[in-house]
């Protein structure tokens, strides 16, 4: 009995034009979405890696490491390209000085604003806005759609229990929407792995989860309609309130949550944040200027005797000069390490609040699910930061070794000492070679802490699905079919 | 008769169920909208106050011209409000250097990305997507479930042209959808008007302009459904027809043509160019150093032999020339690094220019693309905006080079003169605070008449689209088979 | 239920058993051979091929009900359509008061009132409302409220339901609104489409009375109907139609002696289902 009617279900949403059309559209969008993913991915890489290597090819011909800022950018990722979350929202260029602040900047929609016009077509907006909207298309008449035309009546006069007709109903609707959709991304993975997309075992393991997340999403979808179908008695009614109900929860709610915790949790600004450092910078530098004046007063009393005086000097000053700059610079970065948690915490606590509001959408949900697991949530731009501060210091480690423990202090010192006879003292000096760079790499955080993180708004999303086939259960059970 | 049934249409969809919970919702959105708009614009507003005010205290405590920067702020254009277009995107202060190219950074969505993971929400949106899912929603069984339920029948029994009975359905829905939606509109200009957003003439026509473009957009929705329904026999058909439509038209079209057009023109990332920038510079830097020291082996050869005396005569006599040879150097270095920037920027902004024309026309054949685009160019937060503030920013860039180069006597103290080997003075120059009331002020640019310029044919875009709906759906009508 | 007079009710006791023809206000006498329903030689041919109606020629006069007996597919609704001009004859022509539907379709319009089968008015419209549309729409200058009240009185709609929305209407009570909208159009002509198909006793009876009436104001009247009773109780003149052929056509005076049913089912005989079918 069961089976006939799952069978019934199927046949019936899977022969209808209806089916044809939005399938058809919906794979050319899947497929469409992975292709220019796949493309953009490459073109990004190349651009990418054109830049690092010419970063390293304007080093070609500097003489000192001193005089070298390295620019390090985030790699595109491969998912990135197909959950582009905030990824293309972050700064994604970090020019690294020896000492301070690393500011990310250059975001893409910033670079190109024509690109954040319409922004992108990825996977979590297929699925959050297109293929919700489909599943709605499909379920929102599956029980009051059968009343009008009498089936129901008909169906109900045998001996079938309800129970058994509304799971028939839910399993058929759930199979016939979501098992074709593996035809278009299964063709999407292939176009990955046709275009060469680097994708890691842990990056296949994080998309799959993230079509899982999907299914879960257009399920629960479905299970609402099946929901609101069983509650009211007419279809076109069935729509308008799922359409509503559709809006509210893709366009409006998880706007407006963010927007609510913005209000309810104050984040001290960048701008705050930097000018605090600046006064401290200047109000430090001024002290040290003062230092540096006094010590030179005593120490250059007059003109130098002889060169080797002279190179003393200069020796004594420039070991002088970096212990100040090396107290000052770390008393900044404590400061602004101090000033960066606190302005992290905040914004922590202002993402619990929007999120934990925003989650009752189950399009929220979705979506944060699934930017989790792709790495391309809220975490990205704080793990890039973080890995350019490590990379700061390693750079920062590499150019002491380079130049022999020199000041770091991102000022250098070339005092010309003219000497007498007009022949000026050539340094000899070599050309650095870019090569010996360290170089940086992304990493992007494990499988298994993606996992942990996304734990919960999957299990959500499974919680979705089983209160709306519950409430769809029931509503049936009870529903007036007269 | 036309009046008539202008008039049945006019109350059917008042009357009608969905008529009530639709408008509850737009009205609601519409509300909203643009009190989330408002909010945001004055929370930007004091935003870039309070960051200017910052930059003013730094700038009283600055003792040296040599490291004088200063800071361009974006302002919020009060039409943001209702059409946030790329204001979110793009930076939202340019730093102002003599080294450094000044280009817009630190966008509202990169310093507080979690806005970033949901977006905002603005009046345009509201009308682009929902506005036009409920124009949909009341015509896509205009005609055919009139057919249905049999009631045209019973009209075309009697002596009404078929035309008018298209036209009527055209007016009458939306008059009945239109007057309606009129009053949040109101109230949401009223409140824009308390919150004391300062909106001046231009902004006013341009407001109206926009209201005018949002009426076009979902003119061609209505007609678009009233077609589709004419054509097609079933309201079943018709609806998935609409929605089907109106996934692509809305949602993807636009984002389509913009993939392809960055698949087909690819404009290299600002980092490739800062690289190219900084090369060039760093070798033309190394350049005019060897150069100036190669000068002053040759000026202190020529003054070998001479004693204390004569050498600082000779110098006096010689100063004024050295001092002018080396700006000479140094100006020609300047005018070379600017020729190579502005060349390359110059490059840049093609590409995108480009790019944007190749994403725009691909994404207008959707009338959702056209109005966000119109939308956008008239609320001045299209891509435009960008470009115009980082124009403003270079001009202001140089104004400010100017100031501190008259203000500092020149040279702007780069070049610490040893003279004579004593050292003289206190370590890099003097520390009193500068006297900076002259500092030039920075004008924010506007270009109120570029943006309407642009209107007409963006609004004769929509209304083409909208007559060919409508002529579609004429002569659909006309020969639909009525039985 | 008010209905004007003692006779009336008289007939409304009689439901049952076969009520005779004089029970029925009198038919008025063949008068005036002026035709204002006219078809000539009409014929229309789908796209797909199918006859429907094959050189149909037929004649209402002012004060006389034409009933088109037939099956389905028999041509009765394809002959509505042309007068409606919902459709184009492929050769022939229905005339309205002399104008050709397909020639001057509006001018034949005004001059005609219809009622179809499943009567269609706008279920979110009360009553009144639907009336104060259609009148209108007829060509009527809007009546007040109390003119159009007194039409649904006459047609025999409940006044309490003259502000009722249509949604739950039943056929009869649609049924009635659509014959006060077709009287208010005081046009000369009107069309009926199975007007009797799905009425319960009672409410045929009634709409039967009312017809009757409107012929003696001297309508022309034509109506397609499957109801062999009902035809004969108020039809001056009875055409048989199979297959968009007329086959048998009788006056009134005619069937008093004649077996209507027998004829009906001698001309229905043969292949005719199957036709049904495909129409």
């Amino acid at each position: 009995m069961f089976g006939l009617i799952v069978r019934k279900e199927l046949r019936e949403i899977l022969g209808t034009p209806r089916f044809a059309a939005t399938f058809g559209v919906v794979s050319l969008l899947i497929v469409l979405a992975f292709y220019l993913g796949a493309r953009n991915y490459g073109h990004a890489r190349t651009q990418h890696e054109a830049a690092v290597a010419e970063n390293l090819r304007q080093m070609e011909g500097l003489t000192d490491w001193l005089q070298v800022k390295p620019s390090i950018s985030l790699p595109p990722q491969p998912l990135a390209s197909l959950v582009s979350g905030i990824s293309n929202d972050v700064g994604r260029n970090v020019t690294v000085m020896g000492l301070g602040t690393l500011r990310a900047s250059q975001s893409r929609y910033n670079e190109d604003p024509v690109l954040a016009v319409f922004r992108f077509m990825d996977l979590d907006f297929i699925f959050r806005v297109v293929l919700s909207l489909f599943a709605i298309l499909f379920a929102y008449d599956l029980v009051s759609g059968e009343k009008e035309r009498g089936t129901l009546r008909l169906a109900l006069s045998n001996a079938v229990p309800r129970s058994t007709w509304i799971l028939g109903k839910l399993s058929g609707a759930v199979g016939a929407l979501t098992l074709p959709l593996l035809v278009p991304l299964a063709i999407g993975g292939l176009l990955l792995v046709v275009n060469r997309v680097p994708m890691q075992s842990g990056d296949w393991l994080r998309l799959g989860l993230v079509v899982l997340a999907g299914l879960l999403y257009v399920a629960a979808n479905l299970g609402v309609s099946v929901m609101v179908s069983a509650l009211t008695h007419r279809s076109s009614t069935s729509f308008l309130v799922l359409l509503v109900l559709w809006i509210l929860a893709v366009l409006v709610l998880p706007r407006s949550a963010v927007l609510l915790a913005a209000r309810s949790v104050a984040v001290p600004t960048v701008d705050e944040g930097l000018s605090q450092l600046g006064r401290l910078r200047t109000q430090l530098w001024a002290e040290d200027r003062q230092a540096i004046d006094t010590f030179l007063q005593e120490s250059m009393s007059g003109e130098p005797e002889s060169p080797e005086a002279a190179a003393s000097i200069v020796g004594r000053f420039n070991q002088f000069f970096q212990q100040r700059s090396e107290a000052r610079s770390q008393a900044l970065e404590a400061f602004e390490a101090r000033l960066t948690e606190q302005r992290a915490n905040r914004q922590m606590a202002q993402e619990r609040w929007a999120f934990s509001l925003a989650r009752l959408s189950p399009a929220a949900a979705f979506s944060i699910a699934a930017t989790g697991l792709a790495g391309t949530a809220l975490d990205l731009p704080r793990q890039f930061i973080d890995q350019a501060r490590a990379y700061q210091e390693v750079f920062e480690r590499f150019q002491k070794e380079k130049t022999g423990g020199r000041s770091s202090g991102g000022i250098q010192f070339a005092i010309r000492v003219a000497s007498v006879d007009g022949e000026a003292p050539k340094e000899e000096a070599v050309a650095i070679d870019p090569q010996e760079l360290p170089a940086f790499e992304f990493r992007a955080p494990s499988v298994a802490a993606v996992l942990h993180r996304t734990a919960f708004d999957l299990a959500l999303l499974m919680l979705f699905n089983v209160l709306f086939f519950a409430g769809a259960f029931v509503a049936f059970l009870r529903y007036d079919v007269r | 008769m036309l009046r008539v049934l202008i008039e049945k249409e006019w109350k059917a969809v008042l009357l009608s169920p969905k008529f009530a919970l639709t408008f509850a919702v737009a009205a609601a959105l519409i509300l909203l909208a643009v009190g989330i708009g408002i909010r945001e614009y004055w929370a930007f507003e004091s935003q870039q106050a309070a960051a200017q005010h910052l930059l003013a205290e730094e700038h009283l405590e600055q003792t040296s011209w040599s490291d004088l920067g200063s800071q361009v702020f974006r302002r919020a254009d009060p039409l943001q409000i209702f059409v946030g277009g790329v204001h979110n995107d793009i930076g939202r202060l340019a730093r102002i250097s003599p080294r450094q190219a000044a280009l817009l950074e630190q966008s509202i969505y990169s310093d507080d990305s979690i806005l970033a993971v949901f977006r905002t929400f603005d009046l345009s949106l509201v009308v682009q997507a929902v506005l036009s899912l409920f124009a949909i929603l009341f015509t896509y069984d205009a005609v055919n479930g009139e057919r249905e339920a049999g009631t045209l029948r019973l009209i075309l029994s009697n002596a009404v042209p078929r035309a008018h009975f298209v036209l009527a359905k055209f007016v009458g829905t939306g008059l009945a959808l239109a007057v309606p939606l009129l009053l949040p509109v109101l109230l949401a200009l009223l409140a824009v008007v308390l919150a004391e957003v300062p909106l001046d003439g231009s902004h006013w026509l341009r407001l109206m302009l926009f209201l005018l473009a949002s009426g076009l957009y979902l003119t061609v929705f209505m007609a678009f459904g009233i077609a589709v329904s004419a054509i097609t026999r079933r309201p079943s058909t018709s609806f998935l027809i609409l929605l089907v439509s109106w996934v692509l038209l809305v949602l993807v079209i636009p984002r389509v043509g913009l993939l392809v057009a960055v698949h087909r023109v690819p404009v290299p990332t600002v980092a490739e160019i800062e690289s190219q920038k900084a090369g060039f510079e760093t070798r033309l830097r190394a350049n005019y150093r060897r150069n100036l020291e190669d000068t002053w082996v040759v000026r202190q050869r020529a003054m070998a032999g001479l004693d204390a005396v004569d050498r600082v005569a000779y110098e006096d006599a010689n100063l004024w020339r050295w001092l002018e040879e080396d700006d000479a150097a140094r100006m020609q270095l300047e005018t070379e690094l600017e020729r190579h920037t502005s060349r390359l920027d110059e490059t840049l902004r093609h590409r995108k220019a480009e790019q944007e024309r190749l994403a725009f026309s691909l994404s207008r054949i959707s009338p959702a693309s056209a109005y966000r685009l119109l939308a956008m160019r008239l609320a001045g937060t299209g891509v435009a905006l960008k470009t115009r503030y980082e124009a403003a920013a270079r001009g202001y860039q140089h104004t400010f080079a100017r100031y501190v180069e008259e203000s500092s006597g020149g040279g702007a103290g780069m070049m610490v003169r040893r003279r004579g080997g004593g050292h003289t003075g206190s370590f890099m120059g003097a520390r009193e605070p500068l006297d900076l009331s002259a500092m030039p002020s920075f004008q924010a640019p506007r270009e109120d008449a570029a943006m309407i310029a642009a209107v007409p044919r963006e609004l004769g875009l929509l209304a083409i689209e909208a007559l060919a709906c409508f002529a579609m759906a004429f002569v659909g009508f006309l020969r639909a088979d009525v039985r | 239920m008010q209905l004007d007079n003692a006779s009336d009710r008289d007939n409304a006791s009689e439901l049952g058993s076969v009520p005779d023809l004089g029970s029925v206000p009198g038919p008025g006498p063949a008068t005036n051979p002026e035709p204002l329903l006219q078809t000539i030689e009409l014929t229309k041919r789908y796209e797909d091929g199918v006859l429907a109606l094959d050189r149909l020629s037929l004649e209402v006069a002012p004060g006389q009900i034409y009933a088109m007996l037939g099956g389905n597919g028999a041509g009765k609704t394809t002959t509505l359509n042309l007068f409606l001009g919902f459709i184009e004859p492929t050769s022939g022509e229905a005339l309205i008061d002399g104008i050709a539907t397909h020639v001057d379709p509006l001018r034949a319009k005004e001059r005609i009132a219809y009622v179809s089968e499943n009567v269609a008015l706008y279920p979110q419209f009360t009553a009144l409302q639907n009336l104060d549309f259609f009148v209108r729409l007829g060509g009527r200058k809007s009546l007040d409220r109390e003119q159009l009240s007194t039409a649904l009185d006459r047609v025999g709609l409940q006044r309490e339901a003259h502000n009722k929305r249509l949604k739950g209407f039943s056929k009869g009570m649609r049924q009635k609104c659509a014959l006060a909208i077709a009287i208010l159009k005081d046009a000369p002509a009107i069309l009926l489409d199975e007007p009797t198909s799905g009425l319960d006793p009672k409410a045929g009876m009634e709409f039967t009375h009312l017809l009757g009436e409107l012929r003696d104001e001297g309508k022309a009247i034509l109506m397609s109907t499957h109801d062999i009773f009902r035809a004969k109780q108020i039809a001056n003149r009875v055409g048989i139609m199979d297959r968009g052929r007329l086959v048998a056509e009788r006056e009134r005076h005619e069937l008093a002696g004649e077996d209507l049913e027998a004829l009906y089912v001698r001309y229905m005989a043969g292949p005719s289902e199957e036709v049904a079918c495909l129409a």
